[in-house]
């Protein structure tokens, strides 16, 4: 009897000590994922508005200019908040927002969400990254399993590895189900955050970016010619060298999107709705868009002719948005500059009052 | 294939119940030799055949040895072909390309053109850990101090036992053969004693050294780019570094041991709370120690011939001692630190060093080994010198560039500091295995929790590897 019971008694310590620890372990700072999202924590009661997406959100979306803009639009004192992370996929926002959501903000109205796209494939070469590993609580991996299905193709530079992978001759998502299940289990556990833990706890490590300051200042829109990280400062002097390729680009946005099928075709139309009743379970609204990056999106093309998630705003459409598209107001072929942000931020503004006004809604919550 | 590995923990444990699962004691040494086998082969297969020929020369030497009886030319024969092949082995696999290109050098700078070929072969894992096992085999049948291995199982099970195989304790042959007799009982196994060897073996490892060993690494690659506090600090977490990595792997190979039914022989004893570096050495990597002792410093004369031959004689050991630890001119000038200082501390110095307070006599073993495994850790002697010289300026380090410390050292070098001190002067681990079944378990379920979020996902290979 003392043998199973002392098994036991391991599982229990190991496990209530693993499980203390891994609450102590803070977000990966990279991208502002850290800082803004444990400021959009503390301070979502007091927002009206939040967009949430990708760095083209966070660079491009000025919520003080929206507001601004609302407010000469007959829609005054709407306060929004820009929660957009540099690389957040729809898996890694939709946690996000889950845990913005369990705050109960009172005030939150609308949820401004770019791209849902649900793609479940994992882009970063090496799939065991902090950054994948935060997200993949037991919830969002499921729905990442269950989107696997809708993925077409492997990324091409993963394609080797994963036919390579024992399991990957029957087929290559099951390498990829196993890299989920992988980092689930990796989430379980505290396994190699001790340095993170210590930093955290001892407040060793300097002040993640973007600061709390900045983030108050500017409600968590980032000035990207503002101290630019080199990979950002890299992706500008590419465009720098090859801006003649903008035109070919916003060109090619609109043969793309014809000829793209069904939205059943290729889309989790379930992880959608699930993600939509969670907002609308909230008391908030969501609304859906694409940012100006200067690429096709058919799946947001076939989702806003289907109509099932209302108007899907595709900002990414040369000939609806034309005033999006001078080259000066880009820094690269993914992000807008300040200026450029402004223009977004005002013309995103007049959308959305648009849809305010058709629909007799307001940007507050009743 | 490294201890703190998951694939490691699930080798081991798949290992452990087959082998304890075999009825009879046969089976269960041949099972535990294919082990070995297939532990060795996932570093390098082809490697393993230097193993097969050193056991099955050992194996044929030890019984012609043994068979000879007073016939001494004969046995004598037998015993230099065991000499030769498995250092020849070693020869030529560690130290040809070092001689080879010392000679070069050396001839080119008394205007002799040379050039003997480099071989640049690959240093097979472990390779100076089991030529001495084997070469203590047939030594000690040749001083009848053991009689040849009841079966080539045995010696080849002697030889290639995967817990001890690559990093040692170097076991001798007297010591381990005769606990191949007979089936080992799962119930003389102190299972929890053993569980948490293993567990400070690996905190050891994976969560001190491996933590220092970034650092270290960076201090030794740009060794100007570091002032006298970065160098005196990277020597500092060397030492640490070194313990710790060393004496955890040494910790899980006694454990492994003991899970399976036999017992290694001990190889640290807190080496850096002695007061002499010869004492020192009497604590520090114990079985090379006792392995130079009987089969070096013993035939030379030990001690019984006065003593200045006495101070050559363990000059020579130190020289080497380290010689033994790599092919470099780095090794060679550590170990005759060694050798110099533990010669001396056989002089008058020895008795004034003997009555020092404890304090001062502490500093003086820590200073002289974390100065001489600058040495001892750096890739050239210009890179030892430049970082002794840092050590020994008021230079500041450069105001670009600089090696970062990293503001968790500290903690770590405490850690390691902690793991030393408290844990092998109050029998931690003894207090700790005697506790209540249940409350055992949780408490060291919960030491696990505490060590996982310490753990590397990409540890490196064991420093004593490269030996």
């Amino acid at each position: 009897m003392q043998a199973p019971l002392s098994i036991l008694a391991f599982g229990v310590g190991l496990v209530a000590v693993n499980q203390a620890m891994v609450t102590l372990a803070p977000l990966p700072a990279a991208a502002g994922l850290r800082s803004k999202v444990e400021f959009a924590l503390e301070h979502v009661g007091d927002y009206d508005v939040l967009f949430i997406g990708s760095s083209a959100t966070m660079y491009g979306l000025r919520p003080g200019v929206f507001s601004e803009e609302l407010e000469r639009l007959g829609h005054p004192g709407v306060r929004a908040f820009n929660l957009g992370v540099g690389g957040m996929g729809s898996f890694e926002a939709a946690n996000v927002l889950r845990k913005v959501l369990d705050e109960e903000p009172a005030r939150l109205a609308w949820v401004l969400y770019e791209e849902p796209l649900f793609d479940p494939r994992l882009w970063y070469p090496n799939a065991y990254n902090p950054r994948y590993v935060h997200w993949h609580d037991s919830s969002t991996t499921i729905a990442a399993l269950a989107a696997l299905r809708f993925s077409a193709e492997p990324p091409d530079y993963k394609r080797t590895d994963y036919d390579a992978h024992w399991l990957g001759w029957i087929n290559w998502r099951l390498p990829l189900a196993m890299e989920h299940i992988g980092l689930w289990a990796w989430r379980q556990s505290a396994f190699g955050r001790g340095p993170e833990i210590i930093d955290e706890l001892l407040d060793w490590a300097p002040e993640p970016l973007p600061t709390t300051e900045d983030l108050a200042r500017h409600d968590g829109w980032v000035d990207i010619g503002v101290d630019a990280q080199p990979g950002v400062r890299r992706a500008h002097e590419d465009f720098l060298e090859k801006r003649g390729e903008w035109a070919d680009r916003l060109a090619g946005i609109a043969a793309a999107e014809a000829e793209a099928g069904p939205l059943a075709d290729g889309y989790d139309l379930a992880a959608l709705e699930s993600l939509l009743e969670e907002v609308r379970a909230a008391g908030a609204q969501p609304l859906l868009y694409v940012a100006p990056r200067g690429l096709p999106s058919p799946q947001m093309a076939a989702l806003d002719a289907q109509g099932s998630a209302g108007e899907v705003l595709r900002f990414h459409l040369p000939g609806r948005y034309p005033e999006l598209n001078p080259i000066e107001l880009r820094w690269d072929f993914s992000h807008l500059n300040a200026e450029g942000a402004e223009v977004w931020s005002r013309l995103f503004a007049r959308e959305f009052a648009r849809l305010l006004d058709a629909q007799g809604a307001s940007a507050h919550k009743r | 294939m490294l201890f703190v590995e998951f694939r490691f923990l699930a080798f081991f444990g798949l290992v452990l119940a087959v082998s304890w699962a075999l009825r009879r004691n046969g089976a269960r040494k041949a099972f535990l030799l294919l082990a070995s086998y297939g532990f060795y082969a996932a570093w390098d297969w082809r490697f393993l055949g230097l193993i097969l020929l050193s056991t099955l020369v050992d194996g044929l030497a030890g019984q012609q040895i043994h068979a000879a009886g007073d016939r001494q030319s004969r046995r004598r024969a037998w015993l230099i072909l065991s000499l030769v092949v498995n250092l020849g082995i070693l020869v030529t696999f560690k130290y040809y390309d070092f001689f080879a290109g010392s000679l070069n050098d050396l001839l080119t700078w008394l205007g002799v053109g040379s050039s003997l070929p480099v071989l640049n072969l690959v240093l097979p894992v472990g390779i100076s850990f089991y030529t001495f096992q084997t070469l203590s085999y047939s030594l000690d049948i040749y001083r009848r101090q053991l009689a040849p291995a009841r079966s080539p199982l045995d010696l080849a099970l002697f030889v290639a036992f995967f817990p001890q195989l690559v990093a040692g304790p170097i076991v001798l042959a007297k010591e381990f053969l005769p606990q191949l007799a007979a089936r080992p009982r799962w119930g003389s196994v102190d299972v929890r004693a053993a569980l948490v060897l293993f567990f400070v073996g690996f905190v050891k490892k994976s969560c001190l050294s491996d933590a220092l060993s970034p650092y270290v690494d960076a201090v030794h690659q740009a060794p100007d780019a570091v002032g006298a506090a970065g160098a005196w600090l990277s020597a500092a977490a060397f030492a640490a570094q070194i313990y710790c990595d060393f004496s955890g792997y040494t910790d899980m190979a006694i454990a492994c041991a003991a899970l399976l039914g036999y017992t290694l022989p001990t190889n640290f004893r807190a080496p850096y709370l002695t007061r002499s570096v010869g004492s020192f050495w009497t604590h520090w990597h114990i079985t090379l120690g006792r392995w130079f002792r009987e089969y070096l410093y013993f035939p030379l004369g030990g001690n019984r011939r006065g003593p200045g031959r006495s101070a050559i004689n363990l000059f020579i050991v130190f020289l080497v001692s380290g010689l033994w630890h790599g092919a470099a001119w780095t090794f060679v000038l550590w170990g005759c630190i060694h050798g110099a200082f533990v010669a001396l501390e056989r002089t008058r110095l020895g008795g004034a060093l003997a009555r020092l307070p404890m304090i001062p006599a502490l500093l003086y073993v820590n200073l002289v080994w974390m100065v001489s495994m600058v040495i001892f850790r750096s890739p050239s002697l210009e890179g030892a010198s430049s970082l002794l010289r840092a050590m020994f300026s008021t230079a500041l380090p450069p105001s670009t560039g600089a090696v970062p410390i990293p503001p968790w050292i500290a903690p770590v070098l405490v850690g390691a500091f902690a793991v030393h001190v408290v844990w092998q002067r109050t029998e931690l681990s003894r207090r700790w295995a005697a506790l209540p079944g249940p409350l055992f378990g949780l408490t060291l379920g919960a030491a696990v929790g505490m060590a996982l979020p310490w753990i590397t996902a990409d540890p490196a290979p064991y420093i004593y590897f490269a030996f």
